[in-house]
């Protein structure tokens, strides 16, 4: 059967983008490989107008500062070596990740390696869709679900070399999205999902972010009280030639009161983002949000606009 | 014994959401549920769903067959009449 295309801003690259980068690293020395594909990302900087300004605008942000052309360069740079990284990961070739010495790390740990269904989040951060295959070396089966694009090679890739430790549940049509949740989480599996964009969210709420009072989605907060799991976020950055260090949150366990689990959902997803912010301002190019940052939302006339960590 | 099951789904769509400034009785029987003035959501689709299978032992199978399901309280009173053991 055809599989329907879906016009989406993501992945804007051609379709055969990816078996082409796949050949190019079988062919070339890595050397020669890293040049010419540093060489191509510049030269696409200019080409792609609108991901070129979002870039300018996040790095602005999180900078404090209207970056550099060299910056926003090495910003596209980092995009393209986190799909290396995946297309590498495909073949086999994993990079070492390691949890950081953070005051939650235990418990992060405990949960990974704990024999009950849990809700992963992450972002467009790093090495996220290796980040699910990490939390599959605890033994755990990550189901991920991705809206089918053109060219998902790499993801799809990355299935086939996990064999069933990592699956990657497609969703069609956007509208299928949260139906094709319910079912995978009634069948008691453990979820990762990307929560920075608002595209699948039908729940946002503002949070403190780079500055501004900004929407995120929460429906991730929605399922875990559903489905009385709890939830961590992980950010899988690289620190250096195949290695990433996994930066935990804190674990949220479920509430039985629908209110309360909310409103300890918001304070935890707060932390997420004071989280993500301290890494963002270690590592700015990480964050691969080519698309406007996440809207902000209107000042309410009596609250007073509070400050980001970091 | 209609009326009842209607009233159960209007007090089951309120207690569930949590919505806290409608009355069960304000919830028209003919008036889309989505869409309409209770300006709901695909995630309490989702809630209200899980609920009302926990509560009547049907199975909503996919996104189209519940969106339908829940048109208005009279069609969600005859689908759940039609498919639960005891409704």
């Amino acid at each position: 059967m055809a599989r329907p295309v879906i016009q989406s801003r993501k992945n804007p690259g051609p379709s055969w983008g990816y078996a082409f980068l796949t050949a190019a690293e079988r062919l070339l020395p890595r050397p020669v490989l890293n040049t010419a594909l540093h060489l191509g990302s510049d030269v696409s900087v200019p080409l792609m107008p609108a991901q070129r300004a979002a870039s300018a605008a996040y790095l602005e942000a999180v900078m404090g500062r209207p970056p550099r052309p060299v910056e926003v360069r090495q910003h596209f740079r980092a995009f393209l070596d986190s799909l290396m990284a995946k297309l590498r990961l495909a073949r086999g070739v994993a990079p070492e990740f390691w949890v950081a010495d953070v005051p939650q790390r235990e418990a992060f740990l405990r949960l990974c390696r704990a024999d009950r269904p849990a809700l992963f989040g992450t972002m467009h951060v790093g090495y996220a869709d290796l980040m699910g295959a990490s939390l599959s070396q605890f033994g755990r089966q990550i189901h991920m679900l991705r809206l089918r694009v053109g060219n998902s090679l790499d993801t799809e890739l990355i299935e086939k070399h996990f064999s069933g430790a990592v699956r990657f549940v497609w969703v069609n049509e956007p509208e299928q999205y949260l139906w094709q949740l319910k079912q995978v989480m009634e069948a008691g599996h453990t979820v990762a999902m990307q929560c920075d964009r608002l595209e699948f969210g039908s729940k946002r709420e503002a949070f403190d972010f780079l500055g501004a009072r900004r929407w995120f989605p929460f429906t991730l907060y929605y399922l875990a009280h559903l489905y009385q799991r709890p939830v961590a976020f992980a950010f899988a950055v690289p620190t250096g030639p195949g290695r990433v260090e996994v930066v935990p949150s804190q674990v949220l366990e479920p509430q039985a009161s629908r209110k309360a689990a909310l409103e300890a959902g918001r304070t935890h997803f707060q932390g997420v983002l004071n989280l993500l912010e301290t890494i963002l301002r270690d590592h700015p190019y990480v964050w691969f949000n080519f698309l406007p940052l996440n809207e902000e939302a209107p000042v309410a006339p009596n609250s007073t606009p509070t400050a980001t960590a970091g | 014994m209609a009326d009842q099951l209607k009233q159960e789904l209007k007090e089951l769509i309120v207690e569930t959401l949590h919505l806290e400034d409608v009355q069960p009785e304000q919830i028209p029987d003919d008036e889309p549920l989505f869409g309409g003035g209770l300006d709901l959501d695909s995630i309490d689709a989702l809630e209200l769903v899980v609920q009302l299978e926990k509560t009547y032992g049907i199975k909503l199978g996919s996104s189209e067959e519940s969106m339908k399901a829940l048109g208005s309280i009279n069609i969600l009173a005859d689908y759940i009449r039609e498919r639960a053991p005891k409704a």
